[in-house]
This record gives structure tokens, C-alpha cells and sequence, in this order.
């Protein structure tokens, strides 16, 4: 009975982090990149968005 | 008919209208019973009433024949013998029996309408004594041969053979409780009979007090001396000076109660057979009580209780196994040249110190049947395991039983008992298991979310994607790339961001795409990595934009183009693994357990190293 209940417990555990997508071990890092960077030149905006928006005629 | 006087122990035969007198009758020998002339019974429809009784002695043991009249007009027999009562009838149908010289224990005799008999033992017994009614004069002290056994369904035959070239006779018969039997006033009386209760003796060796507790004991061991001795009517007749002597860990007279029987131990052996130049020994002891006698046997600290089973009880039997009720018992042991080491105590059977015999173990824990064979007998046991703790205190024994070492041949396997709950909880858990990865595939599919070209080209160092929208709970994310090198050997490598546009939360990760052939010695070869694929676990619903800043191989002709997908409902396979090996580490290590037990057990069998399987006591 204990087994069962444990089994029960494992593959409930199993499903949730299947259906939230819990990764334990992740193979990405995560940041946070602030918005005066990701507005400026050189950040994550492209090459030819930031060409294009410099701004003149 | 004739008939013995109950005051001048005269026997008396009716020949016509006069009464002959045929001669003096011994005295009654001193046996345990529990019966008495007069006393009624009733089997099925039918009443019968004890007439008269011969006593019998084979030189093993002394025993009660009483001679019964059934309410029907016929008559019929009720033995007595070790606490054990089978009333029996001659079986009237023609049987050619084989002579008795050509029968052998464990034979089988075809019983037209009655079955098969399954010789248990051969000997030969005379008449001691007698009292009360019976249908032929009995020839005092002449020796008849007879051959008992036992036939499936509970019942049991002697084959009488006559003396003087006379025809031997069946009688079968059913072993019965007294209570069965009906016979009521048996329950009324003590099972020892009083004026042999506690019976004062005096040993003949060294002249010190000898009690009998039964006295039916055929074989008596002297307490201060050490002397073996017969004991027939309170004579005894000296056998051997004993010579080792030991402790049994249970004294005698200790008594106790075991599988609802009240017990008294009344005798102790060491019994050893040596394999290979080593001894091995272990302990038996007798017990009696209320239903007679029975057995306990100690070997390494394991107690096992057995008692008395007729052979026929067995469905079949063979070197292997043993079934009896249903259950199968493998074979464990075979002992051949058993011998006593040392005896102390009282028996009911003639203790022969230099007898030799084989015994032949089969378990199914936590069951065990014994048989012990000579050439004129087949004794067959079913026994129990009692844990050695319990038995102490059932006994009122001071401090600790022996102590144990290693497994026991019948000892339960303690992780046995697990066995249903780990199957079924293993079982549920699959089934659960199957179910939620069903129902993932179907309510959380992997959902393309973002197809992006990348170009690999000198003036692009960093490629942005469209913004595009991650729906639906948090979820994983696999972001794969493609690429097909269509102009060669090649390789790019990938920093990619997923980026939440409203938060700045980035999650990075690296990926290659390559392709490498060719041909060395004549042989092709491939590495590739065309399809790589990461995944991203716990990705939030929002709205994302994808940063790849490649990095190539600067002789690769350019530009070209990667395409990556950004997809939700990626399947994460480490939580599965986890998930697998979490369910089966339990069942696994409780496996390894049970069957390291077993091996144990089944290394002090005769099968060691064989495939022993389970245990089959689990619940």
C-alpha cells in the first residue's frame, strides 16, 4: 500500500513537471536584460533594425 | 465369540451351550488410552460400543485394538496408537495382496473400490494381552506380520497376513478425533491413564529414580547415568551406556503451547550426518499433549513444529517435489546414514543407537515435509516454522533462544509478504504512468510557434526575429535548427536568446549545426549534427522575439541560411527517466532482497546454485 501511494506520488510528480516543463537540469542560462539595453544600439534590436532607425534623411 | 473374565482373567469360548475354558489371559499391559469396555460412539448414522480389546506390541511400541458392534450388526476395530484413532472395518471384497516378502515401504497396493494403499510400514506384532468380548481367541505371544498404510482421502489399511498358510485379511479404516468419533466419555477421562501417570522407576545402571511420563514410553534414557534403556511394563532392559551427553537449549518437561496445541517436551536427540568429513547435527525433540505426539526440530536457532502425516495425505511425490493440499514443496535435502549422537528423555518408539537412517526435506516456506525411511518404514512429517522468539515465550524459556545463523530451510522470507504490494503498486503506477503521457500528447501537443530564417553572412552578425506569441501555461520550449550544407563540409554555431520583450528575462543557449564527410581508405565516412535540438524548461506565456548570433566557418562559402523552430509542448525526457527509475528502484531493491534470502536458503540445500524461484508464502 505504501508502495502504491509512493508510486502514485512519483508519477503525479512525473506529469506535473512534464506539463509545466520543469527542466532540472537546464542546459540554457538565464538573464535579465534591462530595457535601456535592449533599446539601445548593440542590443538585442537587429543589426538592420538598428540601422534603420538611426534616425536622419 | 469368547470372552475374558474380568476377575480370573479366564478366557472363555462358547461352544455350543457350554462355556470351555481356553486358558489364563496376562494382565493388561500399562498404555495410555482414553477409552474404556462400554464406551459409545457414533460415525455418520451409525453407533457402535466398545466390546473388548487385544493389546499389541510390534518391540517398537505397545497399542490398543478395540474390538467394537456396530448398531448395524457388524463389528469393526478402533485403534489406539500414539494418540491416534482409526476405526476400521475387514475390507470384504477378494484382494490378491502381494506376499509379504516381496512388499516394500512406499509400494503401492490396489484396493479394488477403495483405492490405493501407499505401504508406510512393515513389521510384525504379537498379542499381550486382552479383555472383554471378542470374535476369535487370541493367540498369546504368536507373532503375526502386517503392513499398514494409507490410501488418499483420509484413510488408512492394515494387511493382516495369517499364520499357518491362513489368508491375510484388509481392514480400512479412517482416522478420527476422539470427539469425531463421538465418543464422548473419551473426553471425560485423562489422557494419561492414572495409575501410570508419573510411574516410578529405578535404573538399573546406577540405581538412581527414573520417572515415565508415559507409560507407553518404549525407550527410556536414565537422567543421572546416562543408560538407554527399553522399558516394557516397567521392566527395563538396559541397552547402551550413552556416551557424549549435551544441553538441549529446551529442557525437558518444559512445557508450552504451539500452533493451539498445549505440549510437554518428553524427550530430546541430537541427530548428525557427516558429508565430506564434516559433521553436521541439529535437534529434535518429542513432545506430547491432548492429540498426542509430535515434534520439534532446532537446527542453527530455526524451530520447526511437525506432526504425523500419513503418506496417502500426499498427492504425489517425487526426487523434486511434493505436493500436499495444494501446495508444492521443493526439494531441499537429502540425509543419508542419519544417526543419534545423543538421546535424553522417554520415547515411544525403540531407540536404536547405531540404527542409520534417510531423511528427505521438502520446503514451501513456511512449510516443511519430512520423510524418514528405513527398510520397514516411511515416516512422514509436516512441519511449520516457529519463530525461535515466540517459541521461547511460548515455553516460559529465561533469556534468549539460541542464537541463529543463516537462513532456515522453511523460514519465511521476510520480504515475501511484500510481494502482492509490490506488484501492485509497480502495476498501478505503470498504468498511471501511460495514462498521463497519453493524456500530455493529447492536451499539451508540441505546437510550432516560430519558423525563422537565419542568414549567415558577413554583414549579419546578429539575426533578430518578428515578435511572436508563446500561448498557454508555462510550458517547455524546444528551439530546433536545420540546416542542409548544401554546398559542403561545414559547420555554424548558434548563441541563441529567447527573449520576453516585456520583462527582458533572456534565456541563452548554444547549439552547432555541421556536417563533415568524406572518404579515407577507400571508405566514406559522416559526422553531422544537421538537426540539433535544445530545449528550454518552464517558459512562461508572453510574447518573445528569438536573438541568433552565429559563428561559422570562414571557408564556407556564404551567405547561406539556417532555419530555426521555436516550438511549445516540448517532451522533457529527464523527468521521464526520473519517473521510470523512481518506480522501479523500489520492486528492484525488494527483488534483490527476496532473492539474495532465498539464496541463502537454497545454498545449504542439496540444489545450490539451482533455480530456486520465490519463496511462495507471500500474501
Amino acid at each position: 500500500m505504501r508502495y502504491t501511494a509512493y508510486s502514485i506520488m512519483v508519477v503525479t510528480l512525473y506529469a506535473f513537471m512534464e506539463w509545466r516543463g520543469v527542466d532540472l537540469m537546464p542546459s540554457s542560462t538565464r538573464t535579465l536584460i534591462p530595457l535601456s539595453v535592449r533599446n539601445s544600439p548593440g542590443g538585442y534590436r537587429s543589426y538592420q533594425a538598428y540601422h534603420g532607425n538611426r534616425g536622419g534623411k | 465369540m469368547v470372552c475374558v473374565c474380568d476377575y480370573c482373567h479366564s478366557l472363555i469360548a462358547r461352544v455350543g451351550a457350554q462355556l470351555e475354558d481356553l486358558g489364563h489371559v496376562p494382565d493388561l499391559v500399562a498404555i495410555d488410552t482414553r477409552l474404556a469396555l462400554g464406551d459409545t460412539g457414533r460415525m455418520q448414522k451409525l453407533t457402535f460400543q466398545v466390546l473388548g480389546r487385544l493389546q499389541l506390541h510390534q518391540g517398537a511400541a505397545s497399542w490398543n485394538e478395540w474390538y467394537v458392534a456396530w448398531s448395524d450388526g457388524s463389528f469393526g476395530w478402533l485403534a489406539e496408537a500414539a494418540g491416534r484413532v482409526i476405526v476400521s472395518r475387514r475390507y470384504e471384497r477378494q484382494v490378491d495382496v502381494p506376499e509379504f516378502g516381496r512388499l516394500q515401504v512406499g509400494q503401492g497396493v490396489v484396493l479394488k473400490g477403495v483405492g490405493t494403499l501407499m505401504i508406510e510400514e512393515l513389521g510384525d506384532a504379537r498379542i499381550v494381552s486382552a479383555q472383554g468380548e471378542l470374535p476369535f481367541a487370541p493367540q498369546l505371544e504368536q507373532s503375526y506380520r502386517f503392513a499398514d498404510g494409507s490410501i488418499s482421502g483420509g484413510l488408512y489399511a492394515t494387511i493382516q497376513y495369517g499364520v499357518d498358510e491362513q489368508p491375510a485379511e484388509v481392514f480400512v479404516g479412517r482416522e478420527l478425533s476422539y470427539e469425531a468419533a463421538g465418543l464422548a466419555q473419551a473426553g471425560e477421562r485423562s489422557w494419561r491413564a492414572p495409575q501410570t501417570s508419573g510411574r516410578a522407576l529405578r535404573c538399573k545402571s546406577c540405581g538412581g529414580p527414573m520417572s515415565l511420563k508415559q507409560s507407553s514410553s518404549v525407550s527410556v534414557v536414565c537422567p543421572h547415568c546416562h543408560t538407554l534403556f527399553n522399558q516394557e511394563q516397567g521392566e527395563l532392559d538396559l541397552i547402551r551406556q550413552l556416551k557424549e551427553r549435551f544441553q538441549p537449549a529446551l529442557p525437558l518437561g518444559a512445557r508450552g503451547e504451539l500452533l493451539g496445541h498445549k505440549l510437554e517436551v518428553i524427550g530430546w536427540t541430537r541427530r548428525a550426518v557427516t558429508v565430506d568429513n564434516v559433521e553436521y547435527s541439529w535437534d529434535e525433540y518429542l513432545l506430547h499433549g491432548a492429540n498426542g505426539y509430535s515434534f520439534l526440530s532446532e537446527n542453527k536457532g530455526h524451530w520447526t513444529f511437525f506432526t504425523l502425516l500419513p503418506l496417502a495425505a500426499l498427492t504425489s511425490v517425487s526426487e523434486r517435489e511434493a505436493t500436499f493440499q495444494g501446495r508444492r514443496y521443493k526439494h531441499f535435502q537429502r540425509s543419508s546414514d542419519v544417526r543419534y549422537v545423543d538421546v535424553q528423555g522417554e520415547f515411544y518408539w525403540e531407540i536404536k543407537p547405531d540404527q542409520r537412517v534417510r531423511t528427505d526435506d521438502y520446503v514451501q516456506p513456511p512449510y516443511q515435509l519430512s520423510v524418514e525411511q528405513t527398510p520397514k518404514e516411511k515416516i512422514w512429517t509436516h512441519g511449520e516454522y516457529i519463530p525461535a522468539d515466540q517459541l521461547w515465550q511460548s515455553f516460559g524459556q529465561p533469556g534468549s533462544p539460541p542464537p541463529q545463523q543463516g537462513v532456515g530451510p522453511c523460514q519465511p522470507n521476510p520480504y515475501a509478504k511484500h510481494k502482492r504490494g509490490m506488484l501492485m503498486g509497480f502495476g498501478f503506477g505503470v498504468a498511471l504512468f501511460v495514462l498521463f503521457t497519453l493524456a500530455l500528447a493529447i492536451f499539451q501537443p508540441r505546437r510550432v510557434r516560430l519558423v525563422h530564417q537565419v542568414p549567415i553572412a558577413d554583414n549579419q552578425p546578429v539575426s533578430l526575429s518578428e515578435p511572436f506569441e508563446l500561448r498557454g501555461g508555462t510550458q517547455a520550449v524546444a528551439i530546433s535548427a536545420v540546416s542542409d550544407f548544401a554546398l559542403g563540409n561545414g559547420w555554424a554555431a548558434l548563441d541563441v536568446s529567447l527573449i520576453e520583450e516585456e520583462t527582458g528575462r533572456s534565456n541563452e543557449l548554444d547549439m552547432e549545426v555541421s556536417l563533415f564527410s568524406g572518404y579515407t581508405d577507400g571508405e566514406a565516412w559522416s559526422e553531422d549534427n544537421r538537426f540539433p535540438e535544445q530545449r528550454l524548461g518552464a517558459i512562461k506565456p508572453g510574447r518573445y522575439v528569438l536573438r541568433v548570433e552565429p559563428h561559422y566557418d570562414p571557408a564556407y562559402p556564404r551567405p547561406f541560411v539556417l532555419r530555426l523552430e521555436v516550438a511549445q509542448g516540448a517532451f522533457l525526457w529527464l523527468p521521464l527517466w526520473l519517473c521510470i527509475l523512481a518506480l522501479g528502484l523500489p520492486p528492484l531493491v525488494w527483488a534483490i532482497l527476496m532473492f539474495r534470502f532465498e539464496a541463502r536458503r537454497w545454498s545449504e540445500s542439496d540444489h545450490a546454485g539451482s533455480d530456486s524461484d520465490d519463496s511462495g508464502d507471500g500474501d
